[in-house]
């Protein structure tokens, strides 16, 4: 119950002071944060990876790319805790180093197209009309189209890479934050403090950046904890498909993918990248549920 | 009511048009030529160059587009460069299978992904609620090739109670539906959580549990009915959203459904297939949001379109 | 609001039946076959759904025509990787002295699928449908060597004037050239005999309606359901008498581990080998599987194609060295698990006019750095090895290359391109050096080295070889009616091709592994080594 003190819309003509994102705001989320154990596992899981990927090569007990061919599909065992490949390499030491691809393809095109997606929103709504109707009838055309068929055409023009990968989980994923964003905007922009800032001569960059951008941070960070995982598992889809990041990107959607053969004799080599991949977007979804639940009453505007 | 959906579906023109157009351009850059790709190996250049010329492949662009929007308009979608058949028929026959295997699927969803999510709000941030949310956010955490095969190694080859592939009867919808099913079951539960706790916080609520009700039955009798608003209209969207993204359950299981259909469209640049799958595939889409919104109008009267 | 719960729960009722009605209309519906216990079914796989069965219309995936239609020659697999011509629809034949002319004398009461009786007008009409333009047929390339067939092609002409119908049983074709190899070229299936009646009758339903596609082969199709499931029945009238199975079920199965579990699990009756190379071993250890396990070389080889359009490969000193720095017979062992034989031209084992006494290719990285130090490249130099996306045995060959070539000093970065990609960009000429193999579609040199070096297709293959002197030999050895020398003349250019101008890398011929049930008896691997999707399956019978 004492959760509803904290809807907060303000109000007041002054522009300096129209930040709803206090101090306290940080504080306020971490303490309901905490409270929430699965989030904190998440939490948990998520900075081990990261530290796993940083500092992978202190990690990593061999060398990824060494082929050994004689100590091909090796069972897991003391010095190989999770058994080696066909090309007799570890498969540990593959999932460490894999960490930093797999994590750089949650991350990257997930901030790339947030960042798309919250300019094009916040100008769609705040400048209205034309400028509106064209983005966001762009933005409802990607939305449309069955976005794996649509990263899979963007691949087969530019090319199977890991660079190539960024750019099309960006391409298909701006469009839901352009939309949440515009919605913010539009609820935003006819307030009090704006008009005024707007009477003030402010610029409109300004009034975007420091009054109605704010107010989003709370969704933003919601869909950034969602997101981040659906770029993993589309990487690992496109993958499948055969248009995903190539060797030497090792990827553990790739290295699941390729380990697909090998279920029968050797099923450490597709099962344990496998598991890699469930746990990071376990954590994600946990933290973001967390997330959600302390910025209920933000989101409830 | 009827006006707001025939409104509804004349908005729908220009982004059906939006759609054949950027589909067209993006498989004009796409480097891939059908016919060589037909010939694989067999490749024979004269053949090659005379077959592309009485197909009128090499056509100029505005060309082929304007007679792509012409056949387009008298309802022909052509015939498959590589299949040979109409798209039409080829998109009939296959999309009753994907519907089965989307409804089968929505179905596993809800079974796993409410319950869940009743508990999870009833206990919230208990363990009770961290089980129930992780184990129905496990399928959509899991890549689905990934969790497909692994139902097939065991339930398949290793258990034999289950069939590995093809689609002649229930018994070979249900590895596919739960694999697919399990994917949305995390969103359903959220939705209907986050629903429950809110309807849960309003005063009708307190006054049930002041009247002396057990906690299940206030849940049960008055709180569930109404959060379920939201969940509902989410399901129409749902099935819409499975009917055009279960490609790769279609192809690790053999169900000859349109996610198949496309996905080989596209590795073979087959562009009258895969125009008509995209349009097929976003039309259901936008079927699906009309169905949403008419739901939500049937389960609560006092939302009116007009 | 109670009602609200009400009109859920009866939506939801309302769906779980519709669900669970039209899984069973669906069902019901199939033509899904019974396995009584007389009936004896073949279960067969494809990986894709071929679309039709009218040959005419497609190149690849000809294993359905191959077994619902007849030619007038057949090739007859003898042994491994051997095979000879045997007449077909046609009895016998007479060829003219200067080898333009064949008169073909065609079998009596031959019956189509419909009872229609084979006749010579039928050959005439197939033929003529193969080079009519309105058919955009693709299989052009197997006939147009017969007189008039550009003209026809063309639409100049409305006949083709080098098929002549003599009576109902005899049938005369008069080639533009000669053309030696014009037998074995048609037994290929793109020059299956179609039926006039039936095949005009069915418009462009042919070979897609199972009613109406009609040949005089040992199996017809029963029914067709697209990406799921194409069944052929056995035809009780063939006339080399009816197969000894009742019917072939063929699977279409996208996913090779889902084939994989389909075979383990007795649901499949076969299983290629070259879709899981790296199980190899454990099949042939397994004690259910190691007996059933047939094997035999495809007439074809292994080959590294050398793009000369793309430096530094136009200096032959560096084809050369590519050549030395690649240890052929490592691959072998290591990568294919010695199922194979090395080759060193371009003609493999079992192909009319192998030279076996043809000088072999040293694995020699010492030489190969010198020559490329005389080339000008003594630090070596940077290039690209494409190859289609797949599964992986391309890529793990492809890694093993990068790893050879590396020793001599040439760095080599991988191109993975998707299939479409991969075969516009060779037709364009391209591609960069890639790994490919090239099987027999009829038995004679001229399928192999006419296909990749002769003056038109150096491009479209990403050679870009460049001999004029080879080029005009070439046309001379297609037409020259001399067996012996015609042969003689091919061995010569092999050796101008491979040895002296470095123009590939030519790296094996490996034998084609099967896995089959135990109770299929008479499975024979096919001389050209062809896969499940491509094989005849009248020789094969069911012991249950």
């Amino acid at each position: 119950m004492s959760n509803f003190k904290k809807v907060t819309v303000n109000t007041e003509p002054d522009s300096s002071k129209a930040d709803p994102v206090t101090e306290t705001f940080w504080q306020e989320i971490s303490r309901s944060l905490l409270k929430d154990k699965a989030a904190i596992l998440g939490g948990i899981v998520i900075l081990a990876f990261l530290l796993m990927a940083v500092f992978a090569p202190y990690v990593a007990p061999h060398d990824p790319y060494k082929v050994s061919l004689d100590l091909q599909f090796t069972k897991p065992n003391a010095q190989y805790p999770v058994g080696t490949d066909m090309y007799g390499r570890d498969v540990l030491s593959r999932i460490i180093y894999g960490a930093r691809i797999s994590l750089l393809i949650g991350f990257v095109p997930t901030i790339i197209s947030m960042l798309i997606g919250i300019i094009l929103g916040v100008i769609s709504g705040y400048y209205g009309r034309r400028t509106d109707f064209l983005i966001m009838t762009l933005a409802d055309l990607v939305l449309a189209f069955p976005s794996l068929l649509l990263a899979m055409v963007v691949m087969y023009t530019l090319g199977a890479s890991l660079l190539n990968i960024f750019i099309a989980l960006s391409i298909v994923g701006w469009a839901g934050t352009a939309r949440v964003v515009r919605a913010e905007t539009l609820s935003l922009k006819n307030k009090e403090f704006v008009e005024a800032a707007k009477a003030t001569g402010v610029k409109d960059y300004i009034i975007m950046l420091r009054h109605i951008l704010p107010n989003c941070i709370p969704q933003l960070l919601v869909l950034l904890t969602l997101n981040i995982p659906i770029s993993i598992l589309s990487e690992a889809s496109l993958s499948f498909l055969g248009v995903g990041a190539q060797p030497p990107a090792s990827s553990w959607g790739l290295m699941v993918s390729n380990g697909k053969e090998y279920m029968f004799n050797a099923p450490w080599v597709a099962i344990s990248p496998g598991i890699a991949i469930l746990s990071v977007v376990l954590a994600f979804n946990f933290l973001g549920d967390g997330l959600r639940d302390a910025l209920d009453p933000y989101l409830k505007q | 009511m009827g006006k707001y959906i025939i409104k509804k579906l004349l908005v729908s023109v220009p982004l059906l048009f939006g759609i054949t157009l950027i589909t067209f351009i993006m498989l004009n850059i796409v480097p891939g030529d059908p016919i060589a790709l037909m010939m694989k190996d067999h490749f024979n250049p004269d053949v090659v160059a005379r077959v592309r010329l009485q197909m009128h492949l090499d056509d100029p662009t505005y060309i082929r587009f304007l007679r792509l929007l012409w056949d387009a308009l008298h309802g022909d979608f052509g015939v498959s460069y590589i299949l040979n058949r109409s798209v039409t028929e080829l998109l009939v026959e296959a999309f009753p299978n994907t519907l089965i295997l989307a409804v089968a699927a929505a179905l596993v969803s809800w079974i796993i992904g409410i319950p869940a999510g009743v508990l999870s709000a009833v206990k919230k941030n208990s363990a009770v609620d961290n089980f129930f949310m992780g184990f129905s956010l496990l399928g959509v955490s899991m890549p689905i090739f990934w969790a497909g095969m692994l139902f097939q190694y065991v339930f398949g080859l290793k258990l034999g109670i289950l069939p590995v592939s093809g689609f002649d009867g229930p018994e070979y919808l249900i590895m596919p539906a739960i694999v697919l099913g399990w994917n949305s079951a995390g969103t359903i539960a959220r939705l209907t959580r986050s629903s429950l706790l809110e309807v849960m916080r309003n005063d009708y609520i307190r006054t049930a549990r002041a009247k002396g009700y057990t906690e299940l039955k206030v849940i049960l009798k008055h709180a569930l009915k109404n959060s379920m608003l939201p969940v509902v209209t989410v399901m129409a969207l749902q099935v819409a959203s499975l009917l055009s993204g279960a490609v790769i359950t279609e192809s690790v299981f053999g169900v000859p459904g349109i996610g198949r259909v496309a996905v080989n469209a596209i590795q073979n640049r087959d562009m009258p297939l895969l125009q008509g799958s995209v349009l097929f595939t976003t039309f259901i889409v936008i079927l699906g949001n009309l169905a949403a919104d008419m739901l939500y109008s049937y389960i609560d009267p006092r939302i009116k379109y007009n | 609001m109670k009602s609200n719960g009400k009109k859920l729960i009866s939506m939801v009722v309302a769906l779980v039946l519709v669900c669970g009605m039209l899984t069973a209309c669906r069902t019901g519906g199939n033509a899904k076959t019974v396995d009584s216990e007389d009936a004896k079914v073949l279960h067969s796989q494809l990986s894709t759904d071929p679309g039709t069965a009218d040959i005419h219309k497609m190149a690849d995936y000809v294993g359905i025509p191959l077994n619902i239609y007849d030619r007038l020659v057949e090739m007859e697999t003898t042994g491994p990787g051997q095979s000879k011509v045997v007449p077909g629809l046609a009895e016998s034949w007479d060829i003219s002295e200067e080898g333009l002319t064949y008169t073909f004398h065609l079998r009596k009461n031959v019956k189509f699928h419909n009872g229609e009786i084979f006749k010579a007008d039928d050959v005439l009409y197939t033929f003529d449908r193969i080079l009519d333009p309105e058919t955009k047929s693709l299989g052009s390339g197997f006939v147009d060597m017969i007189a008039g067939a550009e003209d026809r092609l063309n639409g100049k002409s409305d006949v083709v004037s080098g098929i002549k119908v003599v009576d109902d049983n005899t049938v005369q074709i008069t080639l533009a050239k000669p053309y030696a190899p014009f037998i074995p070229n048609l037994a290929t299936p793109n020059c299956s005999i179609y039926n006039r009646k039936a095949t005009t009758e069915a418009g462009d339903k042919f070979g897609i309606e199972p009613e109406k596609t009609i040949g005089t082969g040992p199996f017809r199709l029963k029914s067709w359901e697209l990406n799921k499931r194409i069944v052929m029945e056995a035809n009780p009238d063939y006339f080399r008498g009816p197969a000894k199975i009742n019917e072939v079920v063929l699977e279409v199965i996208p996913d090779v581990e889902t084939t994989r579990m389909m075979f383990e699990t007795g649901k499949l009756d076969m299983f290629d080998l070259d879709d899981a190379r790296s199980q190899i071993p454990y099949f042939k250890q397994n004690e259910k599987w190691k007996n059933q396990i047939s094997g035999a070389p495809r007439v074809g080889i292994y080959y590294i194609a050398i793009n000369e359009n793309i430096k530094p490969f136009d200096n032959v000193r560096v084809r050369k060295a590519l050549q030395m720095a690649i240890d052929r017979k490592s691959l072998l062992e290591k990568l294919f698990y010695n199922e194979g034989q090395l080759v060193n031209g371009i003609m493999p084992p079992g192909l009319i006019g192998y030279n076996p006494d043809l000088e072999t290719i040293p694995y020699d990285p010492a030489k190969a750095k010198e020559l490329l130090k005389e080339a000008g490249y003594p630090d070596g130099f940077d290039m690209e090895i494409a190859q289609p996306v797949d599964t992986g045995s391309n890529l793990r060959m492809s890694e093993a290359l990068q790893s050879m070539l590396a020793e001599v000093g040439i760095r080599v970065t991988i191109k993975q391109l998707d299939d479409s990609s991969f075969f516009a960009t060779r037709k364009a000429g391209e591609l960069p050096c890639f790994q490919s193999v090239w099987s027999a579609d009829f038995n004679d040199p001229n399928n192999f080295l006419y296909t990749f070096f002769a003056e038109k297709n150096v491009k479209g293959r990403s050679l870009n070889y460049n001999s004029p002197e080879v080029f005009k030999k070439l046309e001379e050895a297609k037409s020259m009616t001399d067996p012996e020398a015609r042969i003689k003349l091919y061995q010569e250019l092999e050796k101008t091709i491979v040895i002296d101008d470095a123009a590939w890398v030519p790296l094996f011929e490996l034998n084609h592994l099967f896995v089959t049930q135990p109770y299929v008896k008479g499975f024979k691997v096919a001389w050209n080594g062809w896969g499940l999707s491509n094989i005849s399956f009248y020789g094969i019978e069911i012991e249950k």
